[in-house]
């Protein structure tokens, strides 16, 4: 042999039979490798290992030996050699780690750890020389064991490395582990730790982890046991002592601060010398013992925080308390406690004097709240979707039920809907566009929350009705605008009217061009001009509004230009009747009478006042009775007409004798009175508007309104209960009231005894009949 | 380590001759490959003594590792994978087992020994072509083998082996 | 030098041996004794002869303890056995068990086992091989009815290992060895739709009357050739044929082996992970979208047919054959498991009963007022280790229709499950037909809603509008005075 080796020579290559000559041979090469890598290792013996090991495997001395003639004899059949050489390496490897159990006791704490590691590199590369060299019994011997079946048999490296954890592993590590624990107290005290030395034991340890039933993987077990347990319990002890200490020296926000650098903290512990694997149980411990442990004084706090509006200190123990599970149910508890709370009291400051609540004032309040509290979501919570419906839970309250609504639960929908009027309305203000655009959005966040959605949709179309047929309304685009999200929110059938409303009046304008042209060929040269009128046709079914209450019969001026529409009309859709709603038309008079002026006046009226002003073409002064006489109309609709004229001095009256009226009589017309027209009229603007709308008026639509919305509640209950049972055929009474509540919810919260009611009404009308054990049948 | 491709490295086969190979080619063998990895620069300059294989053995051996060398290298235990194994042989391969019984076994002996998979499974794969369809005259015939069976374990075995000849 | 065959290391005669084809180990073994041993007392070399040429079992088919030599043994005689000229009926169990092994331990991609059953059955090869494999597929009473040239129907082991052989190879054969059969289909349709055949010994399923769902293979056959005739018919008169399942039922095999739906990975039971509610394990990989397919006769043919014969049948007799025409239904389930329980007494105990709940929407007849419903049902393994599922159709909170069936190829097939439908109180005058359903994929399409019916909705809303008339208001400007 010509290469020189200091300390061992190799023995002579062996007889390939000979095991105690081959496993000679084969320890000295493989103590070589264990112990004196370093100074190289050469070809000869490299190649004589290997073929040492080949050989003995291949070797045929059973065949040599056999009987000839008898079969179970001697040869060896499909039986491969190797298992002496597999027990001779593993006693070789006992020994060898034996002896390094006993230096490692000469080792403690740190110098234990650069222990542990220097002979596991040495160890592990020897290991896998060895498992090159041994290739052949890896091969066969080996692969064959394991085929079958067989425990406890593994390939030349793993070999060494289950050796490592039987012999040495089991009696140091948890010396090892103690060591390692030390070096992080350390660090978690602030001192600066050799951190790659740890880095290097838990990836030792992590190598030892096989998977006893397929060895060809690995698990995590040995680390999770032996690394992960004892570590993840010191990090729960070291923070168990460090927050109860630190908790009663300082505050609760001072403490937040200090958790949520210990959690970052030990997050990049992970990152720095941990397995990846123990950052899910890592996280546990660390909020167990620095979040859950605390979690009730935390949330003490959170009412002090909400109180004083400290957002950031509520972001803070949000991201603490969304650590641990459940941890955010009670904030959310008392944030929506807090939440309806304040609207209540915003809404208690403003409805100081309920019934001249304006709606701006009452939605900007109802906004208000909820505008802040949606920024404290947004900015402390994350926009989660679960604060975001506790806020939705509060507004819903506070919005439904406040101070305001306690005189009728319908206040709410009704003055957003008012405000919503207010804003669609022709105004001075001319606020802008996208002012407007934003308003309307604001106003839907509100109607999000309006339990009684059926209850706005009678206000709006009322006051949408009126916004069309009296085109004060503000624009086209904000009203499709409006309607288009109103839609959005409630679905088709609830805007269905609404749409149609708007698309009447469309429709009207091209009639009326429509009109002007067939008038324009009607006239004869020299005919009076007629009367400019314009005309909207609307739908009965769509419209809130009903035919007059009162006679009347038109002035002859009106009638002939309404004649020649409705015979235009009528060319256009044979067999449609109209009826005139007289009390919603108005006109303009002009006042060619008045002294002392250089241009006359222009009043505006409504229709009923025109036929009253016209009256006075043909005699100065009429009497009540011929005023009734000609207009038809009845005393409650002509006796405030009247008022307006007389209180704005168009029309002077006196008794019927001529005399002054008495001073409690002065604004009263009726009977025995006489009107003659004021030729000394005076007003500062040209245009006087004398179309005014009287209070009672209002009041009394406000009590139709609430009026009309029980009859649709009972006939949306009614048709929902048919609906179901047309569905079911068969159900019982109170699964019937609870599935129409269901049904219905989405327009208003129907009352239990209403909908029994309406269950009555339908069994008495026999849709429905009374079947056993409180079951209902459907009649078709 | 990368080794360029053109390195050469001598082997010696056991009857004292020197064969000179490139050194991918020679790393068709496991067993030298591994060599290479262990021993690292050093072992490139000496000769590899390989102990089990004779000069005409192994030349043939390197001729196959030569046609092979670009053979994708052979997965770390392919056993595992049955599905993709078949019986079947490349063309270059079966001509170049076209060679005496002796040789044929001394390849498969000396493609185990240099651990060279694919090579030990075309040579046992020709001896099972050798063996297909063989009756068992036929076979003892190809491979010299003597018949040592008594009159009563030939009908023992012919009962055992009914299932073969059920039609 | 170990220079000859016998004096190679073992390890090399065993590399050796794992290459020759089956049928040569016998020969090999006959040889001399030091072969004969290395291949008796080699533990491996009969299981990886087979993976070389077969599947190897996987955990999925539920086998333990594969016996690779006896199955090695089998397969060769099998082999021989298909491969020769001779018809011999006699071994038809032989194959019928060993088909159904293989097709239980196929891969579900790319299958050795799959790929060597369509070389045996290849009915493209010749005519002679044709029919020596139509006279295996073709002996159940359905087929020997048939016979135009009758002869004694075969013992009952014969004709239900035909039939199974004929359910899994799934392309029904309709006109078997041109010119000694007559028409099947009528044979078939007497069979599906004999009432006699839903009664509470067999559970009303395509069961023996063992009470424990016991499969009655030639039943399965019948609603396989039945249903088969429907569709072919059905994608005939409608080109291209989308709602036809093409490949499932056209191509032998294919689908008739665990795990061979496509989106379904074949998994370990008990350690199934579903994206189902939590602790709800699905084995059998219900949760997505089925194509179901139902036929029925016209309820006066079918009354007819089982009522008004003048002489009264024996009960062993089977019903005249009757050709008819049926409707067809297609439909298309979405299905999702919701809860598992231990599995009874009376089923195989290896994997849970899992329960399960959907709706259902018929592909082509909307107007039919039972194109809609809810569905509702359970998997289970028989004590066979058959996959049975069990369903009921429920409409307007009413259970109407329920089935029985087994899924051919067991746990997670492709092929889908063949079964019997029937009312739900088995009222003895029926309606009841075949049914088969197989799945198309994993997903629940959108919007799919378990909540809810729908609803037809003609009851309006405000009975006001239709009042019929039109208000009109007008407004206008006037001039007033003396001009």
């Amino acid at each position: 042999m010509s290469v020189a080796t200091r300390t061992m020579a190799m023995p002579p290559v062996p007889n390939r039979e000979d095991l105690d000559a081959t496993w000679k041979y084969l320890e000295a090469g493989v103590s070589k490798i264990m112990s004196n890598l370093q100074e190289g290792m050469d070809m000869n013996t490299y190649m004589g290992v290997y073929t040492a090991v080949h050989n003995f495997c291949t070797s045929q001395k059973a065949v040599s030996n056999s009987n000839h003639g008898v079969i179970g004899g001697a040869h060896r059949g499909a039986h491969l050699l190797g298992e002496d050489l597999y027990a001779n390496l593993i006693t070789y490897l006992n020994g060898y780690l034996k002896e390094l159990v006993a230096q490692s006791k000469t080792h403690a704490d740190e110098a234990l750890l650069s222990f542990y590691i220097r002979e596991w590199d040495r160890y592990t590369t020897a290991a896998k020389y060895i498992n090159h060299l041994f290739r052949y019994l890896n091969r066969h011997w080996v692969k064959r064991e394991m085929d079958e079946g067989k425990k406890n048999i593994y390939d030349v490296y793993t070999l060494h490395l289950v050796q490592w954890r039987l012999t040495l592993f089991s009696e140091v590590h948890e010396k090892v582990m103690e060591a390692v624990l030390k070096m992080v107290e350390k660090q978690r005290h602030g001192e600066t730790i050799e951190h790659s030395q740890i880095k290097s034991i838990v990836d030792s340890f992590v190598s030892l982890g096989l998977d006893e039933a397929d060895p060809t993987k690995s698990t995590l077990d040995v680390y999770r046991f032996n690394f992960e347990r004892p570590f993840l319990d010191a990090t729960k002890a070291f923070y168990q002592a460090e927050s109860k200490q630190f908790v009663a020296e300082n505050s609760i926000v001072e403490y937040m601060k200090k958790a949520e650098i210990r959690l970052q903290e030990e997050e990049e512990r992970v990152n720095m010398y941990l397995h990846a694997d123990i950052i899910i149980p890592l996280k546990k411990c660390c909020n167990t013992a620095l979040i859950a442990d605390h979690s009730a004084i935390l949330r003490d706090e959170f009412q002090v925080l909400l109180d004083n509006d400290r957002q950031d200190d509520m972001q803070r123990m949000y991201n603490l308390l969304s650590r641990i599970p459940d941890g955010l149910d009670p904030l959310r508890t008392k944030f929506e406690a807090h939440v309806r709370k304040a609207g209540l009291a915003a809404v208690a400051k403003v409805a100081v004097d309920a019934e001249k609540l304006e709606p701006k004032v009452y939605v900007d309040a109802l906004l208000e709240i909820h505008t802040q509290y949606q920024g404290l979501v947004k900015q402390a919570f994350k926009d989660e979707p679960e604060f975001t419906r506790s806020l939705d839970n509060a507004c819903r309250e506070f919005v439904n039920r406040n101070q305001v609504c306690k005189s009728g639960s319908n206040k709410s929908p009704e003055l957003l809907a008012k405000y919503t009027d207010i804003l669609l309305k022709k105004s001075a203000s001319g606020a802008e566009e996208s002012d407007l655009e934003n308003t309307l959005t604001q106003i839907m966040t509100v109607f999000k929350y309006i339990e009684d959605k059926d209850v706005f949709q009678k206000f709006y179309s009322r006051m949408l009705a009126r916004r069309l047929v009296h085109t004060n309304s503000s624009s086209d685009d904000a009203e499709t605008s409006m309607i288009s999200k109103l839609k959005e929110a409630c679905g088709y059938e609830y805007t269905n009217k609404l749409q149609r409303m708007f698309q009447d009046i469309q429709i009207s304008k091209d009639l009326n061009s429509g009109f002007k042209e067939f008038e324009s060929k009607l006239l004869e040269p020299g005919d009076d001009k007629p009367v400019d009128a314009s005309y909207a046709i609307l739908g009965t079914g769509f419209w809130p509004l009903n035919p007059p209450n009162t006679d009347f019969t038109p002035p002859a001026e009106i009638a002939k230009a309404y004649e020649r529409f409705q015979s235009f009309y009528g060319q256009k859709h044979s067999g449609r009747k109209l009826t005139w709603l007289w009390q919603l038309c108005k006109g303009e008079v002009r006042a060619n009478y008045c002294r002392n002026t250089k241009t006359p006046y222009t009043f505006q009226v409504s229709t009923y006042q025109m036929a009253i002003l016209l009256l006075f073409n043909e005699n100065d002064k009429n009497s009540y009775e011929d005023i009734v006489k000609a207009t038809q109309l009845q005393a409650d609709v002509l006796d405030p007409a009247l008022g307006i004229f007389v209180k704005a001095k168009v029309l002077n009256m006196t008794n019927l004798d001529g005399s002054a009226v008495s001073k409690d009589e002065a604004e009263k017309p009726g009977s025995n009175k006489t009107f003659a027209l004021n030729y000394d009229f005076k007003s500062k603007k040209i245009r006087v508007n004398l179309n005014i709308a009287v209070k009672s008026e209002q009041k009394q639509e406000v009590d139709d309104t609430h009026k009309t919305i029980e009859e649709d509640r009972k006939l949306l209950m009614q048709s929902a209960i048919v609906r179901i049972m047309k569905a079911r055929k068969k159900m019982k009474h109170t699964q019937l009231v609870s599935e129409t509540i269901n049904q219905i919810r989405s327009r208003f919260v129907p009352k239990i005894p209403d909908i029994k009611k309406c269950i009555d009404i339908l069994l008495e009308k026999e849709y429905l009949e009374r079947l056993d054990d409180d079951e209902l049948g459907y009649l078709a | 380590m990368a080794a360029s491709e053109s390195t050469r490295i001598t082997l010696v086969s056991n009857d004292g001759a020197e064969v000179h190979v490139e050194r991918n080619v020679a790393e068709r063998s496991m067993l030298i490959k591994n060599m290479m990895e262990d021993l690292g620069e050093a072992a490139m300059t000496q000769s590899v003594p390989i102990p089990n294989v004779n000069e005409s053995v192994l030349k043939k051996v390197i001729e196959w590792c030569e046609h092979h060398k670009n053979d994708p290298p052979a997965a770390a235990d392919d056993d595992s994978d049955s599905r993709k194994k078949t019986t079947d042989i490349e063309e270059w391969d079966q001509k170049f087992m076209q060679v005496d019984q002796e040789m044929l076994f001394e390849i498969i002996l000396a493609s185990n020994y240099l651990d060279i998979k694919p090579l030990l499974d075309v040579g046992c794969k020709t001896v099972a072509n050798m063996i297909k369809g063989k009756s068992p005259e036929e076979i003892r015939k190809t491979f010299n083998i003597t018949n040592d069976f008594t009159p009563e374990e030939e009908e023992q075995i012919r009962r055992e082996n009914e299932w073969a000849e059920d039609r | 030098m170990a220079n000859t065959l016998i004096c190679l290391p073992p390890e090399i005669v065993h590399n050796i041996l794992k290459y020759v084809d089956p049928i040569d180990l016998a020969r090999v073994s006959a040889t001399c004794r030091v072969l004969r041993r290395s291949i008796a007392l080699d533990r491996l070399l009969c299981k990886e002869v087979w993976c070389l040429h077969l599947d190897e079992p996987t955990p999925a088919s539920g086998i333990k303890d594969f016996d690779f030599e006896h199955e090695l043994h089998e397969f060769v005689r099998v082999q021989g056995i298909l491969t020769n000229d001779k018809i011999s009926v006699s071994r038809l169990p032989t194959i019928s068990t060993f088909t159904s092994k293989l097709l239980q331990t196929a891969s579900p991609k790319d299958s050795k086992n799959m790929k060597i059953m369509r070389t045996w059955f290849d009915d493209k090869r010749d005519k002679d091989h044709r029919d020596n494999i139509e006279a295996f597929l073709c002996q159940s009473t359905t087929y020997t009815r048939a016979l135009l040239h009758p002869t004694p129907p075969p013992s009952l082991s014969t004709r239900q290992a035909s039939a199974k052989l004929h359910v899994h190879y799934g392309t029904p054969i309709f006109h078997p060895r041109r010119g000694k059969f007559a028409e099947i289909y009528p044979y078939a349709v007497s069979m599906v739709y004999d009432l006699r055949n839903y009664k509470e010994e067999t559970l009303w399923g395509p069961y023996l009357a063992d009470g424990q769902a016991g499969v009655d293979w030639e039943k399965m056959e019948a609603v396989m050739l039945v249903l088969g005739w429907n569709l072919r018919v059905f994608t005939e008169q409608r080109e291209g044929g989308v709602f036809g399942p093409r490949s499932v039922w056209r191509e032998p095999w294919v689908g008739a082996s665990p795990g061979s739906y496509e989106g379904g990975k074949a998994q370990v039971p008990g350690k199934v992970e579903s994206g189902l509610g939590a602790g709800v394990v699905d084995p059998y990989g219900i949760e997505g979208t089925w194509m179901r397919v139902v036929c029925f006769l016209d309820f006066h043919d079918l009354f007819a047919y089982n009522f008004t014969s003048e002489d009264e049948l024996p009960s062993s007799s089977p019903r005249p054959p009757l050709n008819t025409t049926e409707a067809i239904r297609l439909i298309s389930m979405e299905l999702r498991a919701v809860r598992t329980e231990a599995p009874g007494p009376d089923d195989g105990q290896e994997l849970p009963v899992v329960y399960f709940e959907g709706t259902a929407k018929s592909m082509h007849t909307q107007w039919d007022p039972n194109a809609n419903s809810r569905v509702r049902g359970s998997v289970r393994l028989t004590k066979e280790g058959e996959v049975r599922w069990q369903s009921v159709s429920v409409y307007g909170g009413e259970e109407r229709w329920a089935s029985e069936g087994i899924q051919v190829g067991g746990l997670r097939s492709s092929r889908g499950v063949l079964g019997h439908w029937f009312d739900k109180d088995h009222d003895v005058h029926g309606p009841a037909g075949p049914t088969a359903f197989w799945k198309v994929n994993d997903h629940l399409n959108d919007g799919a809603d378990f909540d809810s019916e729908e609803e037809d909705d003609d009851w309006t809303e405000d009975p006001e509008e239709v009042l019929e008339a039109i208000a009109s208001i007008v407004g206008f400007h006037a001039d007033l005075g003396s001009s």
